[in-house]
């Protein structure tokens, strides 16, 4: 086995991981656009430069993107903003009462309106699967504190989408 | 905190929202705009200071007599030049013709315009 990811892995690991990044990218730059460049940049640097395989391949590719997305809102230097023209989730199912035009953009206004952190914890975790020791990799806190500020993201979630059913 | 039933049952509502779907990966990464101006800027430098480099060595390995030409020239010749041509400007090419004569082998024993400058005699 190679000692660094091969192309074949990181294209797995795009397919497997890309859209919840882009999502979790989308919530930290406002901008969907923007995050589909990010992720891609990524996953572009790991076959130009292949790395040892990490440890958390999953970790790894969230902190990368987390860190891209910082680096470019540094370099951009304009307060961050949310486009509210470009959807993060598709809308296919209108029987399920909020999955509609309506419900996704509640649901990214939602988002949006969470602390950064809890933001991206809730994301990681509801989009991206990710379990809250790995969260807990990413962020570089504590296990429970990434449980924690997860259980009042969602809380807020749903105060504020029930508002807005209301 | 504990983890409500009403929580994952929200959370389940929150996940039919399914993320987008992303353009695939592309094949090569594409070149920034910067990228040929950096190469331009290198490919100058590298040429500029090779050229530099070049006329520093030469500067080096040419004595100082080699480089100057008017060592050659003396008052007298240049008088000798003026009253003998009929104009300036044939002085000039008589002078110019004779130190071209005289560059070709070395002048031995004769005072420069420079030494005889050199002397306050004037």
């Amino acid at each position: 086995m190679s000692t660094t990811l091969e192309r074949d892995e990181v294209e797995q690991l795009y397919r497997t991981h890309a859209k919840a990044l882009v999502v979790f990218a989308s919530a930290m730059l406002g901008n969907q656009t923007k995050a589909q460049d990010i992720v891609h940049q990524v996953f572009l640097r790991l076959i130009d430069r292949p790395v040892s395989h990490p440890e958390n391949s999953t970790a790894y590719l969230y902190s990368a993107v987390r860190n891209a997305a910082r680096n470019e809102i540094r370099s951009s230097n304009r307060s961050v903003e949310l486009e509210e023209a470009q959807l993060w989730f598709t809308v296919e199912d209108d029987k399920h009462g909020m999955a509609d035009v309506i419900g996704e953009r509640s649901l990214r206004r939602a988002l949006w309106g969470l602390p950064e952190e809890q933001r991206q914890i809730a994301i990681m975790h509801i989009w991206g699967e990710l379990t809250f020791a790995v969260i807990s990799q990413v962020l570089g806190i504590n296990v429970n504190t990434a449980a924690s500020r997860y259980r009042y993201a969602l809380a807020q979630l749903r105060e504020i989408m029930q508002a807005k059913k209301v | 905190m504990p983890i409500h039933d009403d929580d994952l049952q929200f959370e389940q509502e929150l996940r039919r929202f399914t993320p987008r779907e992303v353009a695939p990966l592309p094949a090569r990464r594409s070149v920034p705009r910067w990228w040929p101006a950096v190469i331009a800027a290198g490919l100058l430098l590298v040429f500029g200071s090779g050229l530099l480099w070049r006329q520093h060595r030469g500067d080096e390995h040419v004595p100082f007599s080699k480089k100057t030409t008017f060592s050659t020239l003396t008052l007298g010749q240049s008088q000798a030049a003026l009253l003998k041509g009929p104009s300036l400007d044939a002085a000039i090419d008589e002078l110019e013709r004779e130190s071209r004569l005289k560059d070709k082998k070395p002048v031995q024993g004769s005072q420069t315009a420079f030494k005889v400058l050199g002397r306050d005699e004037l």
